[in-house]
């Protein structure tokens, strides 16, 4: 029963606004995840939901009770910070029981609760060290307790994943969104990692320069990005766009394949490559087709010498197009009138 | 604390033969005095200025000098002086030194740069005007009258600014989302973590009210409010003619607490001077 709503929120500091314009909701039990490069105003706007920034203008609702005036503990939410904020002089125990005994809940209920948190976590084995004494993973438990225990409508997290090492980040992804499932939790995630928040959230709301650039479940941003910027932010290696008269073409680089040469495909295209980076599974392959540069991904190891060229095709539901001038997508049925499509230089010339 | 004691014994590694004569010799000249006082406090008269190691021991000098001033009552007005000061220094510099690292406010700046001027004013400029404010107020020979002067200590405020403008912001903001209001953070979140330069600037208050005396023989009138330091100089004053026995005997009295104090607690004073960053 916790609906988090965010109406015409706006925070300056000076020129451009941290935020501005941020309008979405987060429904009860959903996983949302705010997502955006760095310096897009993230974390500022999740302090004005927490109350720990004052905005400039704009509304919060949470449960339909306007919250946007409210000091910080008043609003029934609780948050997890990148640096984790253990309170150095408690120990493990007396930080996750904080809150609770700031709002002197009774000891018996405080001892119900953290039994229950510590099962959760995980922790049983070091109630009595200092957080100084923990590594990282563990501190990241210690504070996603201390954030369970409040039993919060809301909980907000601020890239709580970013410290930790590269398998250990892995797991918590998954032991955070089995957690957040099992108990129902209202999970608004701020990240500027795209895999993250794909894998995790239910929904994803992408921030760029402080405005939202589109709101969606993670396939529909994949599927459909609603601008250039979602293009590229969004998956990995970026999507290659190709800018032809007043359009944006733009291929993901999984979907572009290789044609055997001379099968006479008509939408083929020749290209050269520039060179090539072994990931393992896969190969990144740089292409030049024509003054554009591409990338292009395919299974396995391929060995290609630089020079060599290539002949590439990709499906027409794979392509997307997009506005030059404003980046906004192109919608489809548009498109089949005016039939976008790349073509090669030599049309030109001819034409 | 580990990381102390092996930094600790690197540095003792690194002095040299020369620096450690240099460090005893300074030791024993600094204790010089205090090892004469007792030699003098100890042994009958005659043995004051004649050192011989088979002179007779004596406690005739505290008693006379005990009977002589009433030592007892200044030893309480020094110690309720300096636990008034100190309590003051302690909760006005916690509070001017949060609101100065931590919440933004008009003029902060000016503040600030007034609290760092009073640094540098030696407290005795003031004594006039210090002395007629007091006045004003009918305080003159009253315990708060000794200590008003030095309640709003600029160094504490500074001291404590510096220490609070490192704390971390995230335990500020967790402590406040989790329901804490500005003055619960302040108790549970910074006050702790502030501890070690706690220690150290009472340790510095302690000694610098104990043994203060211009202000408090300017302020002081009667027995009511006269520190021992006062009292010693009026118990020394020459027209009696100077008994250097009793008055050593005498300081050793006035003394005595603090230089138990610190022996007892030297190794914390030590380690959290260390800590705090003042030497
Ligand atoms: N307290 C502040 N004072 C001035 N500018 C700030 C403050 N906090 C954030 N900003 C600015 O607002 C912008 C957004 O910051 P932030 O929300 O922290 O970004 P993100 O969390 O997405 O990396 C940045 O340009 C940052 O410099
Ligand atoms: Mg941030």
């Amino acid at each position: 029963m916790s609906r988090l709503s965010i109406q015409k929120l706006r925070k300056s500091w000076g020129d451009p606004p941290a935020a501005d314009d941020i309008d979405f909701t987060v429904e009860s039990g959903e996983f949302v995840a705010l997502l955006g490069p760095s310096g897009c105003g993230k974390s500022t706007t999740l302090r004005m939901i927490a109350g720990l920034e004052a905005p400039d203008s704009g509304h919060i609702y949470l449960n339909d009770k306007e919250i946007t005036h409210l000091s910080p503990g008043k609003r029934d939410l609780a948050m997890v910070f990148q640096s984790y904020a253990l309170f150095p002089h408690l120990s493990v125990r007396e930080n996750i029981l904080f809150g609770l005994q700031v709002r002197k809940v009774s000891k018996e209920e405080q001892k119900r609760r953290l039994n229950f948190v510590i099962e959760l976590v995980d922790l049983g084995s070091h109630l009595h060290k200092k957080p100084g004494q923990l590594s990282g993973g563990q501190c990241q438990r210690v504070a996603l307790a201390r954030a369970v225990i409040s039993e919060a409508r809301l909980c907000l997290m601020d890239e709580p994943l970013s410290n930790l090492d590269a398998k250990l980040r892995a797991e918590m992804r998954s032991e955070l969104r089995a957690l957040q499932q099992r108990l129902g939790m209202t999970v608004l995630y701020v990240t500027h990692d795209q895999t993250e928040a794909m894998s995790m959230a239910d929904r994803i709301i992408l921030l760029n320069r402080g405005r939202i650039e589109q709101i969606g479940r993670p396939e529909e941003l994949y599927n459909q990005p609603a601008t250039t910027f979602a293009a590229q932010f969004i998956g990995a290696p970026p999507m290659n766009l190709i800018r032809i008269e007043n359009r944006v073409l733009g291929v993901r680089p999984e979907h572009i394949q290789l044609v055997q040469p001379g099968m006479g495909l008509k939408s083929s295209h020749r290209a050269v490559v520039k060179g090539c980076d072994y990931l393992g599974a896969d190969t990144l392959i740089q292409l030049q087709l024509d003054e554009h540069s591409l990338q292009l991904r395919i299974t396995g190891h391929q060995k290609l010498q630089p020079g060599s060229s290539l002949e590439i095709s990709w499906a027409e539901q794979d392509q997307h197009s997009f506005c030059r001038t404003s980046g906004q997508r192109v919608a489809a049925d548009a498109l089949q009138e005016q039939h976008i499509e790349y073509t090669k230089k030599e049309t030109h010339y001819a034409a | 604390m580990m990381v102390l004691a092996i930094n600790t014994s690197a540095v003792n590694n690194q002095l040299s033969l020369a620096e450690k004569i240099c460090a005893w010799i300074l030791g024993f000249l600094w204790l010089m005095p205090l090892l004469f006082a007792f030699w003098a406090a100890f042994h009958p008269a005659e043995y004051t200025t004649h050192f011989d190691l088979l002179a007779p021991l004596t406690l005739e000098h505290f008693y006379s000098a005990w009977e002589q001033a009433p030592f007892a009552r200044y030893m309480l007005n020094t110690l309720i002086i300096t636990t008034i000061i100190l309590g003051c220094q302690l909760v006005l510099c916690t509070l001017a030194g949060y609101v100065l690292a931590r919440i933004p406010f008009r003029g902060q700046g000016l503040v600030m740069a007034l609290v760092m001027m009073q640094l540098m004013v030696m407290p005795e400029v003031l004594i006039v005007e210090n002395y007629r404010t007091l006045a004003d107020l009918n305080m003159i020979d009253t315990w708060v009258g000794v200590g008003l002067p030095y309640m709003a200590s600029a160094f504490g405020i500074f001291l404590l600014r510096q220490t609070f403008a490192i704390v971390p912001q995230a335990l500020d903001d967790a402590a406040r989302v989790e329901g804490c209001s500005r003055l619960q953070v302040l108790w549970k979140v910074y006050v702790p973590q502030a501890k070690p330069v706690y220690l150290a600037y009472a340790l510095v208050s302690i000694s610098y009210h104990w043994n203060n005396f211009l202000w408090p023989l300017v302020v002081t009138n009667t027995e009511a409010s006269r520190p021992l330091t006062v009292g010693m100089a009026i118990f020394g004053a020459p027209e009696s003619g100077v008994d250097w026995p009793m008055i050593c005997a005498g300081t050793l009295i006035a003394v005595s607490p603090l230089l138990a104090a610190f022996l007892i607690f030297q190794k914390q004073f030590v380690q959290s001077f260390m800590r705090a960053g003042i030497k």
